[in-house]
């Protein structure tokens, strides 16, 4: 039906993600270890290093396996509530018969004999054991706490108002790409307020881990616009601000039924692409934001007005098109100079499409 | 300011540790010192203001700060209760074994960890919500707005006249920190006026009010008038670092919207519906009736104006709003 880009979407994000939680889980649990025991047993951190591999496997099991469409539909506590108690049963659940398992071991019992033997009855009446759950308990909760809410401000937010990076503005070269999605108010049978949420939330729901995978940062959603960035070396590798347009007008296609059926149409999408520099701040007291202020961003919205205008998809402008090593599956129209509403300066532009490719 | 009278009362649960009644005593004592403490020193010392630091100063100011605050209380509330307590002198007290034994003690430095851990927990709460907005963070973690809901609201914009003329001369960078000021000194009005801050959209910030809050004491046309002179109070500062003194005009309306929360990652509460369209409308007529402030008469009708203003009709909008026109109106002080 449509040409498979899947096939070529290489999820090099998310397979560092994966490194990254083994890798961290594992060191967490080892010092964990060098913490409570010092350095005089082995024994302890063998222990401690199978938990922490079996860790990252249930956090990697549940991330990116279990937590689909209908879990991160959820509200904040419920997901909160969930994570918390999937982490807290098998990671303690795990520990009981791992701590057995590795006394059966060494002491060559039966597992029965290591449950009921006095040195293990002797541990689990312990203070250590009920300090060790609730460790675990106070550490999955505030972890996931911090995780969800850094999702909730945006990638990283949670961390550049800890940190205070933008406290005193800085300027940054971004790129930025004002994705247009259809509008139901325009169609012909428009939708009612409430239905109005749902429909861009489906949508929003089916794109945003593309746009999380090809390094894109959500910026705002601006009525029907989506506001996205990149750092420059992020975007333009990999033509990774090009692409990500094409894998979510795909993901859109491959829900088409879904949408035509619960809205009446299929919704088609249209973006600008601009590069230039920004003043990134933080702004305000309470309720503070991190925004972008320049002159891109206008002239971004204003060659999204052009879209339309010239019935096209993709409009890229010349300065970021020239720093992009644009892959021979898209080819580029020169559609001239353009002159910009409201704006003194003219801009060139180009539109990209897909080339078709014949089916073998 | 609730958080701490809570957590002054909680204290007693971790330090009043038998149930007896000198201890008892002491924890209530030193929970609500504590709290009064907090609250004089967030009010007072540490006022919006200077507030410019950034986030991880603050909190360790801060902690530093309650924690020095909170040694002297509980060990002066020690001291005094137990000489109370004991029928001896003060002086003698204080100087006595007894007392040296206390702060050696290891007891001592479990309470003092105890407190350090609950002080940067409520400081980080309490900062991170300030950041989030305070309604905001609630609505997130309860889930509020998950689902869309209709509801009444109170709508209001104060934007910044000729803005990008502004922009233009002073370059991003100082435009950014005028934005950031005005809206420094705009956040104190609208905080005392019980509003919650909607976004911030370019030079412009939104403001609503659910409908009882805002009506209430006439909320939302306060904030307008606690505006005004907040920034004409501080005109001197922004003529010494601008050149000039930020102009605004204000729009206020009110009717039924649908509230929810839209998208994945960086989830935004949003507002939707004709009145914020309406609301929007207002801009124009600003500019065509040169005025800098307008009402519909939608809000009109519900509130009770403070004493010497009156409405003035000057205007009406076709609206989309099957009621057909609404009509605008400005306010007039009765007296010029």
């Amino acid at each position: 039906m449509f040409y498979n880009f899947s096939m070529t979407r290489e999820n090099s994000r998310r397979s560092k993600q994966r490194y990254w939680i083994i890798v961290l889980s594992v060191s967490l649990s080892l010092l964990y270890a060098v913490l409570v025991d010092g350095f005089t047993q082995i024994f302890p951190y063998i222990n401690t290093f199978i938990i922490g591999l079996f860790i990252s496997f249930l956090i990697l099991f549940f991330e990116f396996f279990l937590y689909k469409n209908y879990l991160k539909r959820l509200n904040f506590i419920l997901i909160l509530f969930i994570r918390t108690t999937y982490y807290l049963v098998f990671i303690t659940g795990f520990m009981f018969t791992e701590l057995i398992v590795a006394r059966m071991i060494r002491d060559k019992a039966s597992f029965s004999a290591v449950l009921f033997s006095p040195e293990f009855q002797n541990y689990l009446a312990n203070e250590d054991f009920k300090l060790a759950i609730v460790y675990a308990f106070i550490l999955i909760l505030t972890f996931n706490f911090m995780r969800q809410m850094n999702a909730k401000l945006g990638q990283g937010n949670f961390w550049n108002f800890i940190l205070g990076r933008y406290v005193i503005p800085v300027n940054q070269e971004r790129i930025f790409m004002f994705l247009k999605i259809d509008d139901p108010d325009e169609k012909e049978k428009p939708l009612s307020d409430l239905d109005y949420f749902t429909y861009f939330n489906d949508i929003f729901f089916d794109i945003t881990d593309l746009i999380l995978n090809r390094y894109g940062e959500i910026y705002e959603y601006v009525d029907n616009v989506l506001v996205i960035s990149w750092p420059p070396q992020k975007g333009i590798r990999n033509s990774n601000c090009i692409r990500v347009f094409f894998e979510v007008l795909y993901a859109l296609k491959e829900n088409q039924f879904k949408y035509s059926e619960k809205y009446g149409f299929i919704p088609e999408i249209a973006a600008a692409l601009h590069i230039g520099e920004a003043i990134r701040g933080e702004i305000g007291d309470v309720k503070t934001a991190i925004i972008f202020n320049g002159d891109v961003l206008n002239t971004t919205s204003r060659i999204l007005e052009q879209c339309s205008k010239l019935q096209k998809q993709l409009l890229v402008s010349q300065i970021l098109l020239d720093r992009i090593n644009l892959s021979n599956i898209y080819y580029t129209t020169d559609l001239g100079i353009m002159e910009l509403r409201g704006k003194k300066e003219r801009i060139q532009l180009y539109s990209i499409e897909e080339r078709e490719f014949q089916h073998v | 300011m609730l958080i701490g009278l809570s957590a002054g009362i909680l204290y007693p649960v971790f330090a009043g540790e038998a149930g007896e009644l000198r201890a008892m005593l002491n924890g209530w004592l030193i929970g609500f010192l504590g709290a009064v403490f907090i609250w004089i020193f967030e009010m007072k010392v540490f006022n919006p203001r200077k507030r410019t630091l950034s986030f991880i100063p603050i909190f360790l100011i801060k902690t530093t700060a309650y924690l020095i605050g909170f040694l002297i209380i509980i060990l002066s509330v020690k001291a005094i209760v137990d000489s109370l307590f004991y029928k001896i002198p003060l002086w003698d007290y204080v100087t006595g074994d007894e007392f040296k034994n206390f702060i050696l003690k290891e007891d001592f430095f479990v309470i003092l960890s105890y407190t350090l851990a609950f002080l940067a927990i409520i400081n980080f709460t309490l900062q991170m919500s300030r950041k989030v907005g305070y309604d905001m963070m609630i609505n997130y973690i309860t889930g509020k707005y998950h689902k869309p809901v209709k509801e009444e609201r109170i709508f209001m914009f104060i934007d910044m006249k000729s803005s990008t003329t502004i922009a233009e001369q002073l370059g991003n960078l100082k435009y950014h920190n005028l934005l950031n000021d005005f809206y420094f000194d705009i956040t104190k009005c609208i905080l005392a006026s019980k509003g919650e801050i909607y976004r911030y959209v370019g030079d412009e910030i939104d403001i609503t009010w659910p409908m009882k809050r805002g009506i209430k004491n006439a909320n939302c046309i306060q904030t307008y008038f606690y505006t005004l002179y907040q920034i004409k109070r501080r005109k001197e500062y922004y003529l010494n670092n601008y050149g000039f003194v930020p102009q605004f005009t204000t729009g206020l309306h009110c009717g039924v919207v649908s509230t929810g929360e839209i998208g994945e990652v960086k989830s935004q509460v949003v507002h939707l519906g004709d009145t914020i369209q309406t609301t929007n409308l207002l801009k124009n007529e600003l500019k065509n009736l040169e005025k800098q402030f307008l009402m519909t008469g939608e809000i009109l009708e519900r509130i009770k104006l403070p004493k010497p203003m009156q409405a003035l009709k000057c205007g009406h909008i076709t609206g989309s709003d099957p009621k057909g026109n609404i009509n605008l109106y400005t306010l007039v002080d009765e007296k010029i």
